[in-house]
């Protein structure tokens, strides 16, 4: 039996679960220099839409977002927004019009941690399992459904 | 640091790259400038015009932010350029300038925009252009006739956060009878006809929910129409709800004049339904009640207006639309006919 349990396919299934868990939390983030003590939802939206456009400190908000197929961002939008990512496009259609350019989009929860972590205005959001010690949670959002991912 | 992502990269204040996408123009963050605009071509044949393919804009945006407090904005374009009637127009004639302003953010919640700008009435005349609106003919109620749909001058908006519901006000002063940059040009007469003298209006939007958001607004002007230069008063409500790519878009607005130009009500309500394959189908109706006065009509009674049309959005920066107007008692304004238009960002 245990000869069996120690088979390469299960040792590989096994990993596979390690690797993924199931999580119901999106943490929002800051570096943790950030001059940003506490936001309410509305201010975040606003600062994704780009319609408040400075922090606390006078600074320009950079906010990040992830690839618009990332599960994350999906969850995210829907949350925050309410619309998918492909939703919000003729939003941004008309911010287009007044000049104004949708937020970043970076490749990876990692990536959203090195930017944030070293630049005090930005602003991005990760799973909860991806939360070290770069960084600052200033919301966390639950999740009715929950989302399969990786972790490090 | 430079992070390279799906068609979009972002660097720090030291990097000079700079990247292009369909739609959202060509981005150098090293200067917080970005450039781009939009193009249409339209076909129409209406009872009372004959048949007219147009290369209606080529219209060029160009927005720099050097401080994180301010914001330069311009648009220029080439209006009606092409015509299938009456051939390639003379550059300068064509040649608009749309907007030019400044944004100063005084704070994260209030704001100073100097400049030329889109009047702030409604839903529809503060972004007009072919790719962002549903049908290539225009409501009535929102056309330079009813109110001039550009303003010179200041304007101050301060964003409230009320129980997690949005209120902007904005307040804002017009002279354009000594600002507006288009009346140095030699084809002044095409403009300064349909544009302000002086006026003072204010805008308040109030979000309800992520689906609702409904605008008051009210104007006191007078235009610089020879004719037309006396006291107009005007008030204004509009509504837009979205969800699941269901759109319901109404606006309204009655306008006073106690001399000679007398009073007008006017305004639609639009419905866009999604059929699947980014294929919309979109109705309107219009109304218009009272004395109006455009360039060549002088009209005094009830007008009904009907548009039928669909709309094809492969992508978010491409629209195809294709649409019949039909009404009552609407020859004089708007005559019956068919439209069709292609647009996209760029």
């Amino acid at each position: 039996m245990i000869k069996q349990l120690l088979h390469p396919f299960f040792i590989i299934v096994l990993l596979g679960f390690n690797a993924t868990s199931l999580a119901d939390k999106i943490l929002v983030i800051v570096a943790k220099n950030s001059p940003v003590a506490k936001l309410t939802r509305q201010q975040l939206e606003n600062i994704y839409r780009k319609k408040t456009i400075l922090n606390p400190n006078n600074k320009r908000w950079i906010p990040l977002n992830l690839l618009i197929d990332d599960q994350l961002r999906q969850a995210f939008s829907k949350k925050i927004f309410n619309q998918h990512p492909e939703e919000m496009e003729s939003f941004w259609n008309i911010q287009y019009f007044n000049g104004i350019t949708p937020p970043y989009v970076v490749s990876s929860n990692e990536a959203v941690l090195r930017f944030v972590s070293s630049t005090p205005n930005a602003i991005g959001y990760i799973y909860n399992c991806y939360l070290d010690k770069r960084v600052r949670v200033l919301i966390r959002l639950n999740f009715r459904n929950k989302l399969t991912h990786s972790c490090p | 640091m430079v992070f390279l992502i799906s068609n979009t990269s972002f660097a720090d204040d030291n990097d000079t790259t700079y990247t292009y996408r369909w739609g959202r123009g060509l981005n150098i963050p090293a200067f917080n400038l970005n450039l781009g605009g939009y193009s249409g071509i339209s076909f129409e044949h209406t009872e009372s015009d004959p048949e007219a393919v147009i290369l209606d804009d080529i219209s060029f945006f160009v927005s720099w932010s050097p401080h994180a407090r301010i914001r330069f904005f311009s648009e220029f374009e080439m209006e009606n350029f092409i015509s299938s009637n009456d051939g390639v127009a003379n550059f300068w004639e064509s040649f608009n300038l749309e907007r030019l302003y400044v944004d100063f953010l005084v704070s994260d919640s209030f704001s100073i925009r100097l400049g030329q700008f889109m009047t702030p009435v409604g839903i529809w005349n503060k972004n007009p252009i072919m790719p962002l609106v549903w049908t290539s003919s225009r409501p009535l109620v929102t056309k330079s006739y009813f109110f001039p749909s550009r303003t010179n001058g200041l304007m101050l908006t301060q964003q409230w956060i009320i129980n997690n519901h949005n209120l902007d006000i904005s307040i804002y002063l017009d002279d354009s009878n000594h600002l507006d940059p288009r009346q140095v040009n030699h084809h002044q007469s095409t403009y300064s006809e349909v544009a302000f003298k002086q006026a003072i209006g204010t805008s308040i939007r109030y979000k309800v929910n992520h689906e609702l958001d409904i605008g008051l607004s009210s104007l006191v002007f007078k235009k610089r129409m020879e004719l037309q230069q006396t006291m107009n008063y005007l008030i204004g409500l509009d509504l837009f709800w979205k969800k699941n790519g269901y759109e319901l878009q109404t606006e309204w607005a009655y306008r006073y004049a106690p001399e000679r130009l007398g009073n007008e009500v006017s305004g639609y309500i639009q419905g866009v339904i999604p059929l699947g394959n980014e294929i919309f189908a979109v109705e309107r109706y219009e109304l218009l009640s009272g004395q109006h006065q455009d360039f060549y009509t002088n009209f005094n009674g009830v007008t009904h207006i009907g548009v039928s049309a669909l709309v094809w959005r492969p992508f978010f920066f491409l629209v195809l639309k294709a649409e019949y107007r039909f009404g009552h008692n609407n020859k004089q304004l708007v005559p019956s006919g068919f439209f069709s238009s292609i647009s996209v960002l760029f």
